[in-house]
């Protein structure tokens, strides 16, 4: 400061990690990063931040790609930009020749900018297949397929402002302390200090449980009978708003039929709540005429992830928390751009704007759009699926934007193996990624403050963020990246863009959603434009379903669930149930976050959580080492002994590599992982002292 | 202006936001820490009070503790001569001995932010208010409204209430 303040630079942009969609300054001196500065008017977060972009410092680091690789018996070798996109043109080009479009498989980033998603989706439907999908598959597909089925649109139905004004705050699954730490800051204890009541459904009593009225200790793979629980109790206390159903939901009757068994003593045995408990949040509930539901990995990462995102939307329906101000109902997105990575049709079923790939009309009118003969029209492999395609020889080659699967995804040694089962992998990243040890080909990217373009909050609102930075070294946007290999492809037609803008205007075309959300409107520092926007004059819409859902007929469409247990369930091998946890410091797999000295040195390792019960039998002491077993794989934790989770539970924490252990048995709607419950043992290593 | 650091732990979700705030302002020295009192279902941030009559200021044998403009503690790295006498008188434990640099640090309530016009980082960053940049008298003044707003509502509300009561 002070002598060289006068060359310092602050430029606004839309922070890079979770799904709220905060703003901060980055301050730069010359195109170099020297800090960031708060956005003390920005609408979203008026300035607050987590701990996560208080140190960015990973932005710097060496570590950071500067030049394309190669392979080699050696290790990687720097190679040029023309060999690196001629190698990758030449391989993706004779295994489609080879094999066909579908031996193709691409993974989008949810991290990259909208524009940057809907050229990855493009290029490989141009390619003439729909294995494009993203890391949306791992946490909140069950909340489209399950929304989408039920209200007709899968993102959150109103915005987080109406949560404030709420008067019943229900949290299922999931930790915003820890995971939105500015949605809960400013708008859930808002509400909480306006007088709303607050729910919490978690095994843990978590740091958001801490400022909840009513806790529920769900065991893992309960939720379904809990809150089929619950309904049964708004129904027979009489706490259904009668008139909303009756108006604008179809199937009551059928749920009535369906949660006549679920009692609260019957949730009580299967799901491990107290029936009082239940009956409590049912009255809570009941008597709240404004609400919100929120969820988030807790419910989705479960075989039955869709069935419970239909449950709860459902006890909102019966409230009538849909369509008015105050109630805002939904999974709240994890990632700063998965809302929009979905709008821009990064998905196996869906072309952008929610157009099933097997809509002829839909189909058509894009392909007319973007001058092609036609679109693959048999849905795609999804991201797991792609890597038991690729284990079969089905798939050849795999090109990764910005993922780390081998990190990410459940039972992560079956990844490792599919991704060495390629004939030709392509990563494209900032920093080098356990995936990309993997890689042919690695080329290096710029990260989000080093190029511009819009991203897509969890509320749906849209967000440009600006160029900061210079990018180090060779590295360019993911954009350019994917314009010069469709040019290398000979398919530059289709992708004649010279700037974010180029493909936002093309966007506006192609998606309704967006179509009135255009560049001009956007760059404005501050503006955020809520979808659907359906013209440049349009205000945008910040609450859905207003007067009618966005289903066929308008209506609600209630899908009553039984319960089921978890695909693996304890035994006495394996005597405990296993979840998994995130840190508010770190952020996903820690390719970013763990490479920042004030986060990584606050959040190191992977603790878990195990019960002063299990652990005195165990002789297992917070600080311990502990190996946690399961089917898969096996992973050493440090312990923390606490009385704040249940004690048929073990939680860990998934950054750093414990996905070697969770189950990637697939719900069959969504196809999401269940990485949020498997049977677990747990083996007591003792202090690592030496004497 | 005397306005410090107000705490309000009631609000606190244990991020740590304010910590790795204050390390990015203090070239990697941290002087805020939340502890995570699980036992009273709490996380309380802590950190200087900056006191009004401060035992620290009072003490220092070189004027290295001394107020700033603004009624802020801070402790001039170049006149410290380590004695840590501050440290010891210091009833909430906050200036820490840097044993590499041989002198006593603490929060300045960042002194270089202020000359800047910015505020406090670790307030400014706080996602849940927290932590507050407030001149005591607002806050009191806050309490203070809300509670006649909340007498004059229940008045409102009460059916055998016609007048708002004339004592609480």
């Amino acid at each position: 400061m002070g002598a060289c303040d006068n060359k310092v630079k602050l430029t606004p942009v839309i922070c890079p990690y979770c799904g709220a969609g905060c703003g901060l300054y980055i301050k730069s001196v010359e195109g170099n990063y020297a800090g960031v500065e708060y956005w003390t008017d920005h609408p979203v977060n008026k300035g607050a931040l987590c701990p996560k972009p208080n140190d960015l410092s990973w932005i710097r680091s060496k570590d950071r790609l500067t030049t394309p690789l190669k392979r080699t018996e050696s290790g990687f070798k720097p190679i040029s930009w023309s060999e690196a996109l001629k190698t990758i043109a030449t391989n993706l080009r004779e295994i489609v020749r080879r094999d066909g479009p579908d031996a193709l498989g691409f993974l989008a980033s949810a991290r990259t900018f909208n524009e940057e998603v809907y050229v990855v989706q493009k290029l490989a439907r141009v390619l003439g297949t729909n294995n494009i999908d993203h890391c949306a598959r791992l946490c909140h597909a069950p909340t489209l397929v399950g929304m989408a089925n039920i209200t007709g649109a899968g993102a959150l139905t109103a915005t987080m402002e109406d949560i404030t004004g709420s008067d019943v705050v229900v949290i299922w699954g999931y930790n915003p302390a820890a995971t939105h730490p500015v949605l809960m800051g400013r708008y859930i204890l808002k509400a909480k200090l306006k007088g709303a009541r607050i729910i919490v459904v978690d095994p843990r009593y978590s740091e958001t449980a801490r400022k909840a009225d009513l806790w529920l200790p769900v065991k893992p793979g309960g939720d379904v009978a809990l809150a089929n629980a619950i309904m049964h109790v708004l129904i027979k206390e009489n706490l259904v708003d009668k008139e909303f159903v009756a108006e604008r939901v179809d199937g009551y009757d059928k749920l009535v039929e369906v949660v006549e068994k679920y009692t609260p003593e019957y949730a009580e045995e299967v799901a491990g709540v107290p029936a009082a408990k239940i009956v409590e949040a049912a009255r809570i509930i009941g008597n709240a005429d404004k609400g919100s539901i929120l969820w988030c990995m807790g419910i989705t990462q479960q075989t039955k992830g869709t069935r419970i995102v239909y449950t709860l939307a459902t006890i909102a329906a019966l409230r009538g928390w849909y369509g008015k101000p105050d109630c805002c109902v939904g999974g709240t997105r994890g990632q700063n751009n998965v809302q929009g990575a979905c709008d821009m049709g990064a998905l196996a079923t869906f072309l952008p704007g929610y157009v099933k790939v097997t809509d002829d009309d839909g189909r058509k009118r894009i392909a007319d759009t973007w001058g092609v003969p036609g679109l693959p029209e048999e849905p795609g492999h999804t991201v797991i699926e792609m890597s038991y395609a690729a284990e079969h020889g089905k798939l050849k080659a795999l090109y990764i934007v910005g993922e780390n699967p081998v990190i990410s995804d459940a039972n992560a040694n079956h990844v490792k193996k599919a991704l060495q089962n390629l004939d030709f992998l392509v990563v494209q990243d900032i920093l080098m990624t356990e995936t990309a040890e993997y890689a042919d080909i690695i080329l290096p990217a710029a990260a989000w403050a080093e190029k511009e373009g819009s991203f897509t909050n969890l509320e749906r609102k849209v967000q440009w963020s600006f160029k900061a930075l210079e990018p180090p070294g060779q590295a360019i946007s993911d954009l350019e990246i994917i314009v010069k290999l469709a040019k290398e492809l000979e398919l530059e037609r289709y992708f004649p863009y010279r700037s974010p803008d180029d493909v936002l205007r093309e966007i506006n075309k192609v998606v309704p959603q967006y179509a009135g959300i255009t560049p001009e409107r956007l760059k404005k520092p501050g503006v955020g434009i809520y979808w659907p926007c359906p013209s440049p004059d349009s205000p945008g819409t910040r609450i859905l379903h207003v007067d009618r859902f966005r289903t066929p007929n308008g209506k609600f469409q209630v899908i009553p669930a039984e319960h089921t247990p978890p695909a693996e369930e304890p035994d006495n091998e394996y005597p405990y149930l296993l979840t998994t946890v995130r840190y508010v410091g770190m952020y996903h797999t820690a390719t970013m976050t763990g490479r920042s000295q004030s986060l990584e040195k606050r959040w190191p390792e992977a603790e878990a959580w195990i019960h002063p019960s299990v652990a005195e039998n165990l002789g297992i002491k917070t600080g311990d080492k502990v190996k946690l077993v399961t089917r898969r794989g096996e992973y050493v934790a440090v312990a923390n002994v606490t009385p704040l989770i249940r004690e048929d539970t073990v939680s860990v924490a998934w950054h750093f590599g414990a996905n070697v252990l969770t189950n990637d048995a697939l719900d069959p709607e969504a196809k999401i992982p269940e990485t949020k419950v498997c049977a677990v043992k747990i083996v007591p290593l003792g202090k690592e002292v030496t004497h | 202006m005397t306005k410090v650091i107000v705490i309000d732990s009631r609000l606190c979700i244990g991020c740590k936001a304010c910590e790795v705030a204050c390390e990015r302002e203090h070239d990697g020295t941290c002087h805020i820490k939340v502890y995570d009192l699980s036992d009273f279902k709490l996380f309380i941030p802590f950190n200087c009070r900056h006191c009004a009559k401060a035992p620290c200021v009072t003490v220092c044998p070189v004027n290295a503790c001394r107020y700033d403009a603004e009624g802020g503690v801070y402790i001039d790295p170049l006149l410290c001569i380590g004695c840590r006498l501050c440290a010891s008188v210091c009833p909430f434990g906050i200036p820490e001995f840097d044993a590499a640099r041989k002198v006593v640090t603490k929060c300045d309530l960042c002194y270089y932010r202020r000359k800047d016009n910015l505020p406090p980082a670790c307030a400014t960053t706080c996602p849940t208010g927290a932590l507050r940049f407030a001149d005591i008298s607002e806050i009191a003044e806050e309490r203070k409204l809300k509670t006649v707003y909340q007498t004059a509502s229940s008045a409102e509300k009460s059916s055998e209430v016609r007048n708002p009561p004339a004592l609480i």
